[in-house]
């Protein structure tokens, strides 16, 4: 293939962006048509196809039209090598402009130099013609002669003419030109890539021979890459590149490489040239033929950037170029012996600034992603600080390393990072001003306050002076001595000694000659030579003064010899570069790291005095590391911080400062300088603070409350919270006051309390125990809130739920762990009941007392949940209740048997749970003050108190379960005489026998009868007590006007006060009902009787009483009239019945033979009649029994109390009085009431009601009445002979019956046996319905001697009255 | 050779960290691993964005310094476990099992019922495992 050579490499080298389109100008026509071609450059629609043989779309192809007389393309050599160089360069399409208005001349002279033009050259070509015909004939002909040309060069493959009208309006030919130009190029294009392409193939396969240079692959790929970049295919450019970039290390780091030279010695090489592909001329590698590492690598990164930089793909390069700058540094560290002084530092430093301007500068975030955004700027945050991290180093080297602050950040990056080792250290400067103001830097002082507790850390890897003597060819083993002098010396001076110090075994002297003088052995004899004499070690500033000249002399990069040539310029230079770090990790993801570089931002201006601006930056830093628990880091900054802080006189910062210190884990701060720390805030405190200052101790103060259930409190009641607080402070710290807010929960008003501890106390470092005065609180349930306490000007704060380290690290609660802690709800200290009953008092025993006995009542105290310290009973007794006020009372726990036996209830068991769980535990109560005092105390048995007044104090044991407090009472009959009740109203009394009249009746229902019904005369009294024994209502629930129910029944009240709770400030009252009785209520009959007028009477004892009773002796006194038949003093029969035992609540019967004896009865009539008080007692018969209860109180049945051990010979006496009377044996009349005539009388009708009286007995009926009616007011009876007028009344109710006739009036009835009368009477029913009919009573004739017939009332049935038939409606079903 | 070998709790609270280089200077390694653990969240969340990598534990190189390479290592409970080499090479292998064997250290540690999840792990046995898995790192692991 021949092609020719392009000339002007260099220059056509510097321009490879266009492809190049040859104008092959034949007529000269080539002006004319320029500038309609150029105006479509660059050309907008241009495909072409890419290295995988694909379609690719260009926009933008810029091509470039030169002429063929050009000289670019004619000069040049023909050669291989250039075509390969080159050849990428040459035309990519031929344009032949023509015109011809003559056929004959087209064929003659046209088209043979057409030909020669078209077959000179293996190129693609393609025709203009251009016609400049104006007029008609003149267009026929170039349209001929086109056609012709067509004819003679296109094909049908390929359209190869195009004709331009230069006065024809048609424009799109120019569009068709362009299409054809990129045709032409996409052909040529093809067949360059693919010829190249088989070269790089070629040279790929021979890479492993030894005759392969890379220099000529390198032009070959190269060239390759070219041409993509001229063709806009960016993409397979970049390709080739990276694929050389890869060839070229694997060639590099070959094992048997040819170690050419590195490179990089030439000037202003320190200065990085990665963007750069310009400064040192690629040809030059072609032309020596090897590659010098440094400046290809740099090159062809340049090449790759500056396609990605057209790829718009700025971040990519600030990717790529961020590896690069960290390999290449590795790269130069490998070659550092043979590079100037701190090259590789400088080209870093160098490199990354130049690239971050570079990326920034066509940076645009408005077209890529967010993360790839991000992602920029962490790179730019890297390259900065990557930059930063060798200025410091530099810096340091020549003696700045004071102004470097000595954070772990710094350390991190400079200790790891080794000093330069340049083959020989630099040689000291000819003027020794330098040294001396080297010599003037002083070390920087010890920080004061706060600031010691910050580490000084090493910056440097090892020890400088070591390193640089090393390096030194003039050390010799007699300088040894010195030179342990002045590395001693040295080592105070550096930062590094200073860390040296505190640290526990500094070097061993012993190692450090060692080196020194095998580098001095090492050191070559050239070197030596060149040295001249043996010199001195050189000092430590004389180390920084010849690195400080050497890099002055040797660095080209302007800025950079600025910042380094002084302090000031360093650190500037030195901000400029961490801010700018700061603010890019800052735009990305790595907050850290820009939180911890704003660190030194502020360490700069805190040096420098900007203290706001420096506090401000710490906070950031103390926040970050603090909330994440880098205590190690914080302990670095905080002291910082609070020297600012104290600088600036923010006091409450400075505190908080001081605070934060103290909270932080133990480690790294001695307890010394914790304790100077509290004694500073305590100082503070007490004096020098303009204003009160609120601190958040919440890291250094924890508390909570006791374990176990909450203090639980009633409404009203104050008492006292348990609060455990846990000190952080390393020292008692003196509170003036501490205060705790108790939070309500699930209420939604004000909800805050505040509680004061009961002193002002001292906390002692870790667990204090301190003690809250609760007053009385709403009901709700407490959390804890706030603890504040006081300490002078300053209020500490602590919150519950903040639980950290400073409890944790102390002992503190084992629950406190950060995590769990602020999950956990929170626990409830204090619940605080709604009002409820507290206490409730009942009697153990209510009923069965004795009457007249002492006898035991107990109490059954029991507490709801509520202690009943201190509380105390006051007993007073309701009328005819005797109390003994000043007794021995018993006091003993509710035995669950006796709490079923009266009220079963759960609380009950509940209490004595409780109490025996007192009793194991012995600390379940919140205050365990008393619990030893029912330890010691036996259950069993019950405790003797002493009542005063009626008062008595209850136990501490007592306080919580239910107990019983027996006192003795002693209930007054209400009746001394006659002590027995029928009217109980629970028990059931034996039913009345109607036929057989009671020949008794009770004698307190007689007296209260008399009494009550005084007024009405003996006939009502007579009458009302048969009534009532005729209905069988023994007095059954009569409440009488004048007796009260209390008394009636036996009742008894004791009121019962109780005043407990906190300073007795409630009270409790109850008045408590007594039931006393008598031992039996009896009840007698008649169970048999004799013709001779001999009775058996049964006396009936029913037992009221809940316990077994044993009767020794009965005796019955009999009232005159009556006298026992066989005269056995009345004792019952048989006598061997006595003793006998009567079980609780049964009955027995006591039989006793007696007869009526008219001779005591005239004598008790008279007494009787006489109505004196002396002979009453002889009216009643009365019943004497000896008994004896066995069982006790506890058990709800009473034994009369006794003083000391009970005598079982001593019995109690009962004695119940009746009345006896004689029974009715003869009835004298019979009154019957004859059917009713009609079947159902009607209302308004009359009926006539008749009665039959008839005469059972011969004698005077009424006469037996006489005396016990002679003071009535009834008319009396007129008798005649033979017949006797008795005297009848008519009972009727008004409401029922009309009656027609004499309601009272007299019959007659003849005396002899059977006599009879039928007394008839008319009543009109007024009601209809079931109604009583009237009665006929005869009036003067006791009604137990009349017979009635039927014998109870009986009743009529009237109907109502019939319809009138004027009114009748006929009703139709 | 391991300078340091460091374990984050989940809330990025340092639980355990230790220093194997000799100059005394832990400070450096609490920045190196604190400020690591920004990458360990970049990486974090760029893969959970990507959705790839969900189950992968190993991190991988997360500082390319030229003095010394950080490695991580999450585990499922976002315990991180970070390592600080001066060794420029090493190999992919042998950093997955140091951090598999770091990792089931951890887990006996946290065992541990008295450990206090977390806390710093104080246990002398879990510093004498780590110690024995950074003797032994890059050695092949017995069978």
């Amino acid at each position: 293939m021949a092609t020719p050579p392009l000339p002007q490499p260099a220059v056509a080298k510097k321009s490879p962006e266009r492809l190049i389109v040859a104008i092959e100008d034949v007529n000269d026509l080539w002006e004319s048509i320029r500038g309609n071609l150029e105006a479509r450059v660059p050309f907008k629609k241009a495909s072409l196809n890419n290295k995988a043989r694909n379609l690719v779309l260009v926009d933008k192809l810029v091509v470039e039209f030169v002429q063929t007389t050009d000289a670019r393309l004619r000069r040049g050599l023909p050669g291989e090598q250039s075509l390969l160089s080159y050849g990428f360069r040459r035309p990519y399409a031929w344009l032949i402009v023509v015109t011809c208005d003559d056929l004959d001349e087209y064929k003659n002279l046209l088209k043979p130099r057409l030909k020669t033009i078209v077959q000179a050259e293996d190129h693609e070509w393609f025709i203009v013609f251009v016609s400049k015909a104006t007029t008609d004939s003149a267009v026929k002909i170039s349209k001929r002669v086109y056609s012709r040309i067509e004819g003679d060069f296109s094909s049908k493959k390929r359209e190869r003419c195009c004709k331009v009208d230069l006065h024809g309006p048609d424009t799109s030919v120019w569009e068709e030109i362009e299409l054809k130009i990129v045709e032409c190029i996409r052909y040529s294009l093809d067949r360059r890539v693919q010829y190249y392409e088989e070269e790089v193939r070629k040279l790929s396969e021979n890479r492993f021979m030894p005759a392969w240079n890379f220099c000529n692959f390198f032009t070959v790929k190269e060239s390759l890459a070219f041409m993509f970049e001229m063709a806009n295919l960016r993409e397979d450019a970049l390709r080739e590149y990276d694929e050389l970039e890869q060839i070229y290390s694997e060639t590099v780091n070959a094992p048997h490489a040819n170690t050419s030279a590195f490179g990089g010695l030439d000037a202003g090489d320190d200065c990085a040239a990665l963007l750069d592909g310009t400064r040192k001329p690629v040809s030059q590698f072609a032309a020596d033929g090897t590659v010098r590492e440094f400046d290809f690598r740099q090159y062809l990164f340049s090449r790759q950037a500056s396609l990605l930089f057209n790829l718009l793909r700025p971040a990519e390069v600030s990717g790529r170029g961020h590896s690069f700058i960290i390999l290449f540094a590795k790269i130069l560290t490998q070659h550092e012996k043979d590079l100037p002084f701190c090259m590789r530092e400088i080209w870093v430093i160098t490199a990354c600034l130049a690239l971050v301007k570079a990326t920034s500068r066509r940076f645009s975030a408005a077209i890529v992603t967010p993360d790839t955004v991000k992602d920029f700027y962490r790179l730019q945050g890297d390259l900065y600080s990557y930059a930063r991290t060798k200025l410091m180093r530099l810096a340091d080297l020549i003696g700045y390393g004071h102004n470097i602050e000595t954070s772990p950040c710094n350390s991190a990056a400079l200790s790891m990072l080794p000093w330069p080792r340049p083959a020989v250290w630099p040689a000291l400067p000819p003027d020794i001003s330098r040294v001396q103001a080297k010599e003037q830097i002083s070390p920087p002082k010890l920080s004061e306050g706060l600031g010691r507790l910050r580490k000084q850390l090493s910056l440097s890897p090892t020890v400088l002076l070591r390193e640089a003597n090393r390096r030194r060819a003039s050390l010799s083993v007699g300088n040894l001595a010195e030179m342990l002098d002045l590395s001693r010396l040295s080592l105070k001076e550096s930062p590094a000694a200073d860390a040296a110090d505190s640290a526990p075994a500094p070097l061993p002297p012993s190692t450090l000659p060692d080196e020194p003088i095998s580098g001095a052995h090492s050191s070559s004899p050239e070197v030596l030579q060149k040295q001249n004499s043996i010199e001195p070690p050189m000092k430590l500033p004389e180390v920084q003064a010849a690195a400080e000249h050497a890099l002055l002399t040797s660095i080209s990069d302007e800025t950079l010899r600025m910042a380094l040539s002084s302090v000031e310029g360093f650190e500037d230079f030195f901000l400029e570069l961490t801010r700018a770090a700061a603010d890019n990790f800052h735009r990305s993801w790595r907050k850290r790291h820009g939180v911890v570089l704003d660190g030194e931002v502020a360490a700069v201006h805190y040096r420098r005095g900007a203290l706001d601006a420096a506090a401000k930056l710490y906070e950031k830093v103390c926040a970050l590391y603090g909330s994440e628990g880098w205590h190690a880091l914080l302990v670095q900054v905080l002291p910082r911080l609070s020297e600012c802080q104290k600088k600036l006189s923010d006091w409450a910062g400075y505190l908080s400062s001081c605070i934060k210190l103290l909270s932080l884990d133990p480690g790294p701060i001695s307890n010394e300088d914790r304790s100077s720390i509290q004694a500073e805030i305590v100082k503070l405190a007490h004096g020098g603070l303009p204003v009160p200052v609120s601190l958040d101790v919440s890291t250094l103060i924890t508390f909570a409350a006791r374990g176990g259930p909450p203090l639980e409190l009633c409404e009203g009641d104050p008492g006292t919270l348990m609060v455990t607080v846990w000190s952080g402070f390393p020292d008692d710290i003196i509170m003036d006051s501490l205060s705790l807010t108790l939070v309500t929960t699930f209420t939604a008003d004000e909800g805050t309390k505040v509680v004061k501890s009961v002193d002002a106390p001292v906390l002692q470092p870790g667990k204090n125990r301190v003690l809250m005065t609760l007053p009385p609180q709403k009901p709700g349930s407490y959390v804890l809130g706030v603890l504040t306490g006081h300490i002078g000007q300053v209020k500490l704060r602590s919150h519950t739920y903040c639980t950290t380290s400073a409890a944790s690290s102390k002992g503190g609660p084992p629950d406190s762990d950060d995590y769990l802690s602020n999950e956990k709800p929170l626990r409830t200290v204090l619940e605080v009941a709604k009002p409820r009953a507290l206490v409730e008092i009942k009697p153990a025993i209510t009923k069965g007392l004795l009457f007249g006995e002492p006898q035991w009542v107990g109490l059954i105290v029991r507490p709801l949940n509520y202690s009943l310290e201190g509380a105390r009973v006051h007993i007073s007794t309701g009328p005819n209740l005797q109390f003994l006020s000043d007794q021995t009372a018993l006091l003993e726990v509710s035995k669950p048997l006796l709490a079923e036996a009266n009220a079963p209830s759960s609380t009950d068991i509940d209490g004595m749970k409780t109490f025996h769980n007192m009793l194991e535990n012995g600390d379940s109560l919140n205050t365990d003050d008393n619990v030893n005092g029912i330890l010691d105390y036996d259950t069993d048995m019950p405790q003797h108190l002493l009542m005063k007044d009626g008062s008595v104090e209850l136990p501490d044991w007592a306080r919580m379960v239910a107990s019983v407090l027996w006192v003795q009472v002693k209930a007054d009959s209400d009746d001394t005489l006659c002590s027995h009740f029928s009217g109980d109203p629970h028990l059931s009394s034996p039913p009345p026998s109607p036929k057989k009249v009671p020949l008794m009746s009770p004698d307190s229902q007689i007296k209260g009868l008399t009494t009550a019904s005084s007024a009405n005369g003996p006939h009502a009294t007579a009458d009302s007590l048969h009534e009532s024994l005729q209905h069988g209502t023994t007095g059954q629930g009569h409440v009488l006007p004048n007796g009260s129910l209390v008394s009636r029944f036996g009742m008894k009240t004791l009121k019962v006060k109780m005043e407990f709770g906190v300073s007795r400030s409630r009270l409790y009252e109850r008045t408590i009902a007594l039931q006393f009785t008598h031992p039996f209520r009896i009840s007698t009959r008649i169970v048999s009787r004799g013709n001779d007028g001999r009775f058996l009477l049964q006396i009936t004892l029913n037992s009221q009483l809940a316990a077994a009773v044993t009767i020794q002796s009965a005796n019955l006194l009999l009232q005159p009239g009556f006298a026992h038949v066989n005269n056995h003093e009345g004792h019952p029969t048989p006598a061997w019945l006595l003793p006998l035992s009567v079980s609780a609540s049964s009955e027995c019967a006591l039989l006793f033979a007696i007869r009526s004896d008219p001779v005591t009865a005239k004598d008790g009539d008279s007494d009787h009649r006489s109505g004196s008080g002396a002979g009453h007692q002889r009216q009643v018969s009365c019943l004497n029994i000896h008994y004896k209860v066995s069982g006790n109180h506890e058990a709800g049945v009473q034994a009369p109390v006794t003083d000391s051990v009970a005598n079982s010979e001593s019995y109690l006496k009962f004695s119940s009085s009746f009345h006896l009377k004689m029974p009715v044996l003869e009835q004298l009349v019979a009154v019957g009431m004859l059917p009713v005539p009609s079947q159902c009388p009607r209302v308004g009708q009359q009926v006539v009601f008749q009665w039959r009286v008839e005469r059972l007995k011969e004698g005077w009926a009424a006469s037996q009445q006489q005396e016990s009616t002679e003071k009535t007011f009834l008319p009396r009876a007129h008798s005649d002979q033979g017949s006797e007028d008795l005297y009848y009344e008519l009972k009727a109710n008004e409401e029922y019956w009309m009656i027609a006739g004499r309601r009272k009036g007299f019959i007659s009835l003849p005396q002899s046996v059977g006599s009879r009368i039928v007394l008839s009477m008319a009543c009109v029913p007024l009601v209809a319905g079931h109604v009583h009919p009237p009665a006929l009573r005869l009036v003067n004739i006791g009604r137990a001697h009349v017979s009635r017939s039927p014998a109870g009332p009986h009743l009529v049935c009237i109907l109502p009255p019939a319809p009138c038939s004027a009114l009748c409606i006929r009703k139709i079903i | 050779m391991i300078v340091c070998v460091a374990v984050v709790g989940h809330n990025n609270n340092p639980l355990y960290l230790q220093s194997f280089s000799d100059d005394g200077n832990t400070l450096k390694f609490h920045y190196i691993v604190h400020c690591s653990l920004d990458v360990i969240e970049e990486k974090v969340s760029n893969s959970r964005r990507a959705g790839v990598n969900l189950n992968e534990t190993f991190l991988g190189l997360l500082y390319p310094t030229e003095d010394f390479k950080v490695f991580g290592y999450i585990s499922n409970t976002k315990v991180k476990f970070v390592m600080v080499t001066t060794d420029q090479d090493s190999r992919d292998a042998d950093l997955r099992n140091f951090f598999r064997r770091l990792h089931a250290a951890y887990v006996d540690a946290a065992s541990n019922p008295f450990h206090v999840p977390g806390k710093r792990i104080t246990s002398a046995v879990f510093a004498e495992q780590v110690g024995n898995i950074v003797k032994s790192f890059g050695i092949p692991a017995p069978v």
